[in-house]
């Protein structure tokens, strides 16, 4: 195999990488390869070993389970790290790297769920009214702060010039819930909606578990 | 028949090669593989771990047209290197004592 090859196929394996852990590991088969030199290519190739061994090593080593999993377990990340010896001695076996996590389909935990139906299903919906709700009101204050300030700095500026003192702490006060909104307006939008996204990345995942025995219990 | 090597001891002997001066990547598999025999890929790994640990820093130096990344040794490693000789001193001297049947007080 030739570098271009090599790189862009250990590439194509290392998608799920952090940028910055991606560039230094093809940086450096990249400098590897340019300095075993450009005649001796296929033997680097060879002497690297198999481009799926390199990237579960480097995935395990990043904390990150090679196989997808949802819930990586630590242990095999530890044992992987501390027996690293020759090559041929690798602590994954052949078997183990074909082998994907068994999830079997629990007929009875599905019946079980569709006989709760009115008792989960409410929950649910109370639970995202809530939820939306909290929202609104969310957004409604910071319409009320954005708002009154402006209305109160406005107001500041034109009796500034009637009755001094009284403008000035409309101005103050109306500057105070300008900077309210400023400051709040970021984290309430983006709370509300990763609290969202998170919710229902556990609703799914919950159901996910148990309809299908959950690949912690099993993988 | 070969001993297996821990990891422990690769970082060991990684951190040697660039005490004795700053290198790069080929040259550091290069010289642990008159040693022990183990791929450009083993070592990835180990040099990572040793550069997150903070016991090497890493900087581009040009060479012919392209940049060959350099490791350095810092403080931390040096220390780490230091309790890694002695241990190893200390292992060895144990392993002879037993293999070799050199008489020698533990």
């Amino acid at each position: 195999m030739r570098r271009e090859e090599f790189i862009s196929e250990l590439r194509s394996r290392l998608e799920r990488l952090p940028g910055e852990e991606l560039e230094a590991a093809l940086d450096y088969y990249n400098e590897i390869f340019l300095d075993a030199g450009e005649d001796k290519e296929e033997e680097t190739a060879e002497s690297l070993g198999s481009i799926d061994e390199i990237a579960r090593n480097i995935y395990v080593e990043n904390g990150i389970d090679p196989d997808g999993r949802p819930t990586f377990i630590l242990d095999e990340r530890r044992g992987e790290s501390r027996q690293e010896d020759i090559p041929q001695q690798r602590a994954y076996a052949p078997a183990q790297t074909g082998a994907a996590p068994q999830q079997s389909f629990k007929a009875s935990n599905f019946l079980l769920l569709l006989c709760l139906f009115p008792l989960w299903f409410p929950l649910l919906i109370v639970g995202f009214v809530f939820t939306f709700v909290f929202f609104i009101l969310g957004f409604v204050l910071e319409i009320v702060f954005v708002g009154a300030g402006t209305a109160m700095v406005i107001g500041g500026i034109i009796s500034l010039f009637t009755v001094p003192p009284a403008g000035l702490m409309s101005l103050g006060a109306g500057l105070i819930l300008v900077a309210l909104f400023i400051l709040t307006f970021k984290g309430v939008f983006k709370g509300t909606i990763s609290f969202f996204v998170s919710a229902i990345n556990k609703i799914v995942k919950t159901a996910h578990n148990i309809l299908f025995g959950g690949a912690a219990a099993n993988g | 028949m070969s001993f297996p090597i821990s990891s422990g001891l690769l970082d060991a002997m990684v951190l040697s090669v660039v005490n004795r001066n700053d290198t790069y990547g080929y040259e550091i598999t290069q010289m642990i593989r008159k040693a022990v025999d183990v791929s450009e890929s083993t070592l990835y790994p180990v040099l990572r771990r040793l550069q997150k640990g903070g016991m090497l820093e890493t900087y581009d130096k040009e060479f012919m047209g392209r940049n060959r990344r350099y490791y350095r040794i810092t403080s931390v490693g040096s220390n780490a290197l230091g309790d890694y000789r002695d241990e190893w001193c200390d292992h060895k001297a144990k392993v002879d004592s037993i293999l070799l049947g050199v008489d020698e007080k533990l």
